[in-house]
Order: C-alpha cells, then structure tokens, then sequence
C-alpha cells in the first residue's frame, strides 16, 4: 500500500510523519529515498563513521558555477560537481558499472532484427505478389537497373514514412510525458542512430527482393 | 537475312526444359518463316510448345539451339542490351490475362512502353490518349484496369502494345479470358487497328472463332510445326474443326 501525507512509519526504531511526498523521476533503483532535515536523519539511520555522503549546494545569483565548483574543491578537498557534470557522472556510472546499457542493447539489437525481419518479409511479399508485373516490364525491356532503381524508390519511400511515423510518435510520447515522473531523453544522436538503423533494414529488405527480380525470367508473363 | 519479306524465320528451333533433372522437350526442330504485314496463328493442343515458341520469337527466352531471326536479327547472339533495347523498340505483347498494372490507369498503362523507350511522361500520355482514342476507350482514360470490363482491359493492353510502333506484336490467348462477341471485336481490333504492312502479328489461340482472322495459320504438335495453311475467309466462317 503506498504511503501518503500523515502516515507514519517505523525508521530504527524511530517514528517518522510524512508531510509531503516528492515527485521524481524514476530510476533504476528500488531503494526508496527519504528527505528530511540533517539532524533527523542522524538520529533515523545506523551509526556509522560517515553519515554524510553529499551536500546540496544553491548558488548565489549571479554565481559562476564552474568557478564556484573549482572554489569548493580547492578550499575544502572534496569532489564538488556542476548539474551538468554530476549528470555525466551519475550517466557514467550507469553505462560502466551496470548492466542496464547491456539488457539495453539486447532489447534494441532485439528490435532491430525483428523489425528487420518482419519489414523484410513485408517488402519480399510486396514483390512476391508484383512479380508478373515486374515479368511484364522486364519482357517490355525494362533494364535490371531501372527495377533496381523501382525497388529501391519504393524501400527508401516506405523507410521514410516508417522513420517519419517513427519519430513522430516518439516525439509525441516524450512530449505527452513531460509532467510525469517517466525519464524520457531523446537527443539527436538518437535521430541518427535510429535513422541509420532503419535505412541498414530497408537496404536488407531491398536487396533480397532486388536479387528475386533480377534473377526472374521474363518468360514467365505467358504462364497462366 | 535475305528475304527482308520475312519478320520471322525459325529454323530447327530446339528447347528443353530442365528441371531438376526432369527433361521435357518444348520445341523439337521448329521451321517456321512469318511474314511481314502477316497474321499468323498458332494453334494446337495444350503442351505442344506454342507459348514457349513465341517466347523464343518475342526475344524472352533463348533457345538451346537452331536459330530464331526476328526482323532479321539473331536475338540469340544479341547482348542483353541490344535484346532489351529490341523488344522495348520492336515487340508489342498481348497476354490472356491482360497483364495491365492495377495501380495505373489506362493512358498510364498505355503509355509504359514509351517510357520504357526514354520518352517524356506527358508525351507519352498524350500519345497514349490518342491511341487509347483508337481502340474506341477515349472516354476511360483515366479509368483504373479494376474499373474496366474484361474486353476493355483487353483493348488497353492492344494500345499499349501498339503504341510504341512495334513491329512485331506476341499475343498468347487474346480472346481465351473473353466472351465470343468481345473476343470477336478484340480480334477485329487487332487485324484492322494493329495489323498493317509494316507490322507482324503472332497470334497464339484455341478459339476456334477467330480462325478465321488469321492470314495463315500453323499447327503445332508435340514441338513441331506440323502444318502450316491459308486460311480463305469465305471459306472459314465459323470454325474450322480440322485445326483445332
Ligand atoms: N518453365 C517451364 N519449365 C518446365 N517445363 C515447361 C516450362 N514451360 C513449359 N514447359 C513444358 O513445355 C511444354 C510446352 O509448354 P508450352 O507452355 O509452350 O505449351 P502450350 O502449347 O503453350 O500449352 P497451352 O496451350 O496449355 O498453353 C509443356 O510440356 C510444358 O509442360
Ligand atoms: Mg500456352
């Protein structure tokens, strides 16, 4: 049962009230995070030698935060980090000392050859069911290059509405969950990665209906 | 070639079909000269090679041996650019099923094998209206084939074998998919719009109907050329049951 404002809970052996509960995105992590002044939490957790792990610093207005940041470090010793490079440490971490970026890639390697292999076998049905046609036109003396060209227009016009819907919906869902607690990040790198991908799928899917129509007798448009 | 009468001279034409180790033998010596400004037909019993030797003639497939002159070139010899550039130029086809493409209309349809041949879209749209105007289909232009009878489809698939001006023009069952009356006007068609002296027509069949269309008319059996006679129109006005 989730937990709301005015419940209380047990916290070695310490009481605890909820007044509030923060709205974060989520992690990776089950752990639940519990805010609450210092000296509280002094009392709530364990001893230990080091009860403090990291401090939340706010800059004054018109503070530089690199140069606050090299300030800190240099005054006290300790790490002090900018937003943005707590962010690529935080990423870092999670990218070379976890394996979500391993179960990732499966799942996108995963995807990329399902939809590889289903576009395929779409777009070599697609030629399949044309075949007589594209019997008529090479008995007309249409050249393998020309079909080869059909062939090709036709993948990349598909690729394009597929990448076009693609991206569009992705957008869409980012979009639509700006409020929510959901993580959605969806920089241009991903446009590439993903627009590379699909054209990889659509040359594969070309290719195997490119050989089926280059090696196909043209003889075969006064078979019944 | 010598006779620059003939459009087409076989001689001991030789086909095999082999597959996987099962052989058949399709055309077994065929002799055959056609001439120009001719309608010729082929007829015979089912298997007996005539859609295989109309391939051969049409330049779609080779033959194993003897040798095939279509318009005085030997296609067998030919490279396959000059082949496909001779069919684009100089053969119309007409196939029983029509063979038209679903998602084009008629001008579309008709005006492919300009197309084919490097010509400009809108004038070869426009040329194809015109002989769409020809078969009598000058008010369906735009019609897509689903939207068009079978005779119909028929008569878009003469005019776009007729548009590029081909010399030779294959047709395999023109009237096999129609009724008599409609099989009738398409054969009309093809003798008065298509056939002319400078144009061959090769005319596979089994309607017995239509013989009588037919300048000469050749008999196949078994992967021979087993007669080949002149038809007299007076005297073939139905059928002809020895031919059939
Ligand atoms: N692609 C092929 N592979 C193997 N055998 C074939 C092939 N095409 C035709 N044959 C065989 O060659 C012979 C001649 O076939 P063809 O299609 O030329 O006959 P046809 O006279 O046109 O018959 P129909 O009147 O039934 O159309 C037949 O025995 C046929 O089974
Ligand atoms: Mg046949």
């Amino acid at each position: 049962m989730p937990l709301k404002v005015g419940d209380s809970l047990e916290l070695n052996d310490h009481r605890a009230i909820i007044v509030g509960i923060a709205k974060v995105t989520r992690t990776f992590q089950s752990q639940p995070v519990v805010y609450t002044t210092y000296s509280r939490a002094k009392s709530y957790a364990p001893r230990e030698r080091k009860l403090l792990s990291f401090v939340l610093v706010k800059a004054k207005q018109g503070q530089n935060p690199a140069e606050l940041t090299r300030r800190i470090r240099a005054n006290t010793g300790l790490a002090a980090y900018t937003q943005a490079e707590f962010m690529t440490l935080t990423y870092e971490y999670f990218m070379h000392n976890t394996g979500i970026p391993i179960n990732f890639g499966i799942s996108v390697l995963l995807g990329f050859i399902v939809g590889a292999a289903i576009a395929g076998q779409t777009f070599y049905n697609f030629t399949l069911e044309n075949l007589r046609q594209f019997g008529v036109l090479k008995a007309m003396g249409t050249s393998n290059w020309t079909l080869l060209r059909m062939i090709l227009l036709q993948a990349v016009l598909v690729g394009s509405t597929g990448y076009g819907l693609g991206v569009g919906l992705t957008a869409l869902f980012g979009y639509l969950m700006r409020y929510s607690i959901l993580a959605f990040k969806f920089p241009w790198q991903l446009l590439l990665f993903s627009g590379a991908g699909v054209s990889l799928i659509c040359v594969f899917a070309a290719l195997i209906s490119i050989f089926k129509v280059i090696r196909l007798e043209p003889a075969i448009v006064f078979k019944g | 070639m010598t006779n620059s009468n003939l459009a087409v001279r076989c001689q001991n034409v030789l086909k095999v079909y082999d597959t996987g180790g099962q052989k058949v033998t399709a055309l077994n010596g065929v002799n055959l000269d056609i001439a120009m400004g001719e309608l010729m037909m082929l007829v015979g019993p089912s298997g007996c090679g005539k859609t295989t030797l109309i391939s051969v003639i049409a330049g779609i497939l080779d033959q194993d041996s003897g040798c095939c002159e279509v318009l005085g070139e030997d296609l067998l010899n030919m490279s396959n650019q000059k082949n496909l550039a001779f069919r684009a130029q100089n053969i119309g086809f007409v196939f029983q099923a029509f063979n038209l493409l679903p998602s084009l209309n008629a001008a579309e349809n008709v005006s492919v094998p300009l197309l084919i041949n490097g010509i400009k879209r809108a004038e070869a749209e426009r040329k194809a209206i015109a002989v769409l105007e020809q078969v009598g289909l000058g008010n369906r232009v735009n019609a897509l084939p689903s939207e068009l009878s079978g005779g119909q489809q028929q008569r878009v698939a003469i005019a776009r074998a007729l548009i590029h001006g081909p010399r030779l023009i294959v047709c395999d069952e023109p009237t096999s998919s129609l009724d008599h009356e409609t099989g009738r006007n398409v054969m009309s068609l093809l003798k008065e719009v298509a056939l002319h002296q400078d144009r061959t027509l090769v005319i596979v069949t089994h309607d017995a109907r239509i013989f009588k269309f037919a300048d000469r008319i050749a008999k196949m059996d078994d992967g021979h050329i087993v007669e080949v006679n002149k038809i007299a129109v007076s005297q073939n006005q139905n059928h002809n049951p020895e031919l059939i």
